[in-house]
Formats: C-alpha cells, sequence, structure tokens
C-alpha cells in the first residue's frame, strides 16, 4: 500500500524563504557559539597604556605604581589567596622572577584579600624565603577594574613603555608536558618583551 | 488600510532601541559644585580614560538613585548574568563602590559606561549598543513577533473566507444523502470494500 502527502500539507516558497532566513543567520551565530570558549573575552587593554596605580606594598605599605616599573618589562600578577589554582602557580612565578632579576620587574597585586591573611600565605608558600617580587593591595578593586580582571589568577604582560602586550587568564601551571607547561609559555611571552 | 498596518509596526520597531538610547530621567538631577578629594580617590586611571568630570557633583538620594540605576546596567564581571545592583559579591560591591564616586565627582552615565567599558570591553554593558551586528539582538525579535503576527493575521482570515465558503455551498449543490465515498480520500476508498464487507456481516448477523 503506497501513501501520499496530503494536499494541504504544502509550504510556499515566499514562506520558506522567510522562515529560513530568519532560521539559518541564528542558527550559524548559535553553531560558532559552540566553538568560542565563553571565559575568553578579549583583552581590550592590549597594546594600551597600562592604568595607572599606586597601591601599598604589602611589607612596608609604601605606595608602588605603575610609573615605578617602567623602563623595563613588567609582569603584573592578580591573584588572591583563597584561588585554588594560585598555590600551584606562585612557584612558577617566584622561579621565573629570580631568573629574570632585574632585568623583567615581577609586581602580584592581590585581589579581594586581607593583609594578615596575604603574609601568612606568602610565608607558607615561600617556605620562609622572602618574596621575589613585591606584592601590592588593591584596595577596593580600582586597579582590578582598571586592568579588566574577571576573576584570578589574571596576569598582564609590558613592555618597557609600560604598553600591555599580553594577558593571560588563567594560571601558569608547571607541567611535564612542554606543550602545556605554564614554565615555558610565561618564559616564550617574557621574552617576546625584551 | 491592510499594508499599513506592517509598514507601521515595521517603524515603531526601529524606534525601540532609540527609546532604550535616551537620557534617563535622574540625568539632569545634579547637586552643586564638584569635589577634588573624590576625584583624588579615584585615582589617576579614570582621568586617563575618560577625561575630568564633565558636569557638577551629585549627593543625596539622586546620587543614590542613579548609582543604582547604573549599577544595573553594569555586569558583575566574577557573576553569571548578574549586574552590578543585583550581585553580592565583592567585586559586584566595589564596582558599585566605583559607580557612586564617578557619579559623585561629575560624570554622566555614559562616561561611567566607558570608564568600565575600556577594561571589560562592551561585555560589560548589560544591554549591548543598538548598532552594528548588535543591532540583530534588537530587532530580530521584534521582527520574529512582527511575521508571526502576520501569518496567524494569515491564517485567520484565510479560515474565515474557508468558513465563509461552506455554508453558501451547502446551501446551493450539496445534495441531501451524500455518498460516503465522496467523503473519503483516495486512501480511504481502498478501505471501502472491506467496510462493506463487515456492515454485511453486522447486518446477517443481527438480521
Amino acid at each position: 500500500m503506497t501513501t501520499k502527502p496530503s494536499q494541504g500539507a504544502g509550504v510556499s516558497w515566499p514562506t520558506l524563504f522567510v522562515g529560513m532566513s530568519l532560521v539559518l543567520p541564528l542558527l550559524g551565530i548559535l553553531l560558532s557559539g559552540l566553538f568560542h570558549d565563553p571565559h575568553d573575552l578579549g583583552n581590550p587593554l592590549e597594546d594600551k597604556a597600562a592604568p595607572r596605580f599606586a597601591l601599598p606594598v604589602l611589607d612596608d605599605g609604601k605606595l608602588l605604581s605603575l610609573e615605578d616599573l617602567n623602563g623595563k618589562p613588567a609582569v603584573i600578577n592578580f591573584w588572591a589567596t583563597w584561588c585554588q589554582s594560585c598555590p600551584m602557580e606562585h612557584p612558577v612565578l617566584e622561579e621565573a622572577a629570580r631568573e629574570y632579576g632585574d632585568r623583567v620587574q615581577f609586581v602580584g597585586i592581590a585581589y579581594e584579600d586581607k593583609k594578615e591573611r596575604l603574609s601568612a600565605w606568602l610565608r607558607q608558600a615561600n617556605r620562609g624565603r622572602p618574596s621575589a617580587y613585591p606584592t601590592l593591595i588593591d584596595i577596593g578593586g580600582k586597579a582590578a577594574v582598571a586592568y579588566g580582571v574577571y576573576g584570578v589568577p589574571e596576569t598582564y604582560f609590558l613592555d618597557a613603555t609600560g604598553t600591555i602586550r599580553a594577558k593571560k587568564t588563567g594560571p601558569f601551571l608547571p607541567y611535564v608536558d612542554p606543550a602545556s607547561d605554564g614554565r615555558l609559555e610565561l618564559r616564550r611571552i617574557i621574552e617576546g618583551l625584551l | 488600510m491592510r499594508q499599513q498596518t506592517p509598514a507601521i509596526a515595521l517603524i515603531g520597531l526601529l524606534l525601540v532601541p532609540s527609546a532604550f538610547a535616551q537620557t534617563p530621567r535622574w540625568a539632569d538631577d545634579r547637586g552643586e559644585g564638584g569635589s577634588e578629594q573624590q576625584l583624588r580617590e579615584l585615582g589617576d586611571n579614570v582621568i586617563d580614560t575618560i577625561g575630568p568630570a564633565s558636569g557638577p557633583a551629585l549627593s543625596g538620594e539622586a546620587l543614590a538613585a542613579r548609582t543604582e540605576a547604573l549599577a544595573s546596567e553594569i555586569r558583575c564581571p566574577v557573576c553569571q548574568g548578574q549586574s552590578v545592583q543585583a550581585s553580592t559579591a565583592e567585586a559586584a560591591r566595589n564596582m558599585k563602590s566605583q559607580i557612586e564616586a564617578l557619579v559623585a565627582a561629575g560624570y554622566s552615565d555614559d562616561e561611567v559606561l566607558r570608564y568600565f567599558e575600556a577594561s571589560y570591553g562592551e561585555f560589560i554593558r548589560m544591554m549591548p549598543r543598538a548598532e552594528g551586528f548588535n543591532l540583530l539582538v534588537w530587532l530580530i525579535p521584534g521582527l520574529a513577533m512582527l511575521l508571526g503576527a502576520l501569518a496567524t493575521w494569515q491564517a485567520i482570515t484565510r479560515l474565515g473566507s474557508r468558513r465563509r465558503r461552506q455554508p453558501a455551498a451547502a446551501d446551493s449543490t450539496a445534495p441531501k444523502h451524500r455518498d460516503p465515498a465522496e467523503e473519503f480520500n483516495e486512501e480511504d476508498r481502498e478501505l471501502l470494500p472491506w467496510l462493506e464487507q463487515v456492515r454485511k456481516e453486522l447486518e446477517a448477523e443481527g438480521g
């Protein structure tokens, strides 16, 4: 037994065209979203002058400003004691800061944190050794907003003129696999600034 | 009139984004004099990004109302789809304090939005600008509603005209006792012999 389509089920070509011209672009937008990392929001400050700041240093309370870093490349790392991956990233940054010494200025900016917690955290993380770079306290989160920080850790790379050249969202983690080793990635970015 | 209706609806649709782009009612509700202290607290970066405040300082209820309204337009960057006003996160509270300081110092709504947009991009706006590719976000829902309304209207009109035709046909041409076979389509007609056989069997059993 054969079946035939009923007469009333046909769709006119103009209706189909209008429907498709609405549905297909929407489908395209949704499909492109599948291949885009929603957390990757870009960096509007790339190749622009780094926002100025003047924040107290954790150790002595003296103000350290962006102008104090100028003249050599800088690595500005926003972090916090409550951040899950920061304990794993900290040794990577410490090691790099010691390796590059005076050639690159490393700065940590504590995000939404307290002085007492920060001091205790750093003492434990550095195992009694002094930090290789200063930590600044971002009171009221003004520096974080100025740099467009979404979460911690986030690291900004400035060239010698104080221009932001790169941004890393997430931690630099030490892995054995060279393709995903954060230590190598960090050095690669810094070498690009020198 | 039929042709004018979609045109009027389309014009109305195009006016929707501009209605949202209007200056809020509190835009001119400003207080007296600027505050150098507030500007200093905001830091040099604010001046670097959006320049000096374009208006006089604001305080009191007007300041609170404008801060809340602006905080509702700015996205909390560490939250999921929440505005700074709606979120209880510390980052949102910090941002709201900065919004308040900027408004108090005399910055306009547009200047405050530009300040946050400079570092976070357009993502920070809860409502994207109605321009370029973003226009699709504004136009497609309205366009879809318009087309849906047109399709519904067309379907209702077609149904109405069909109903008007059917009674007229019934009055003039329809026989009083129609052959059931005429009401079946081709596929159903293949079943007619079987139907006839069932009827005969039922009559035989009954009779």
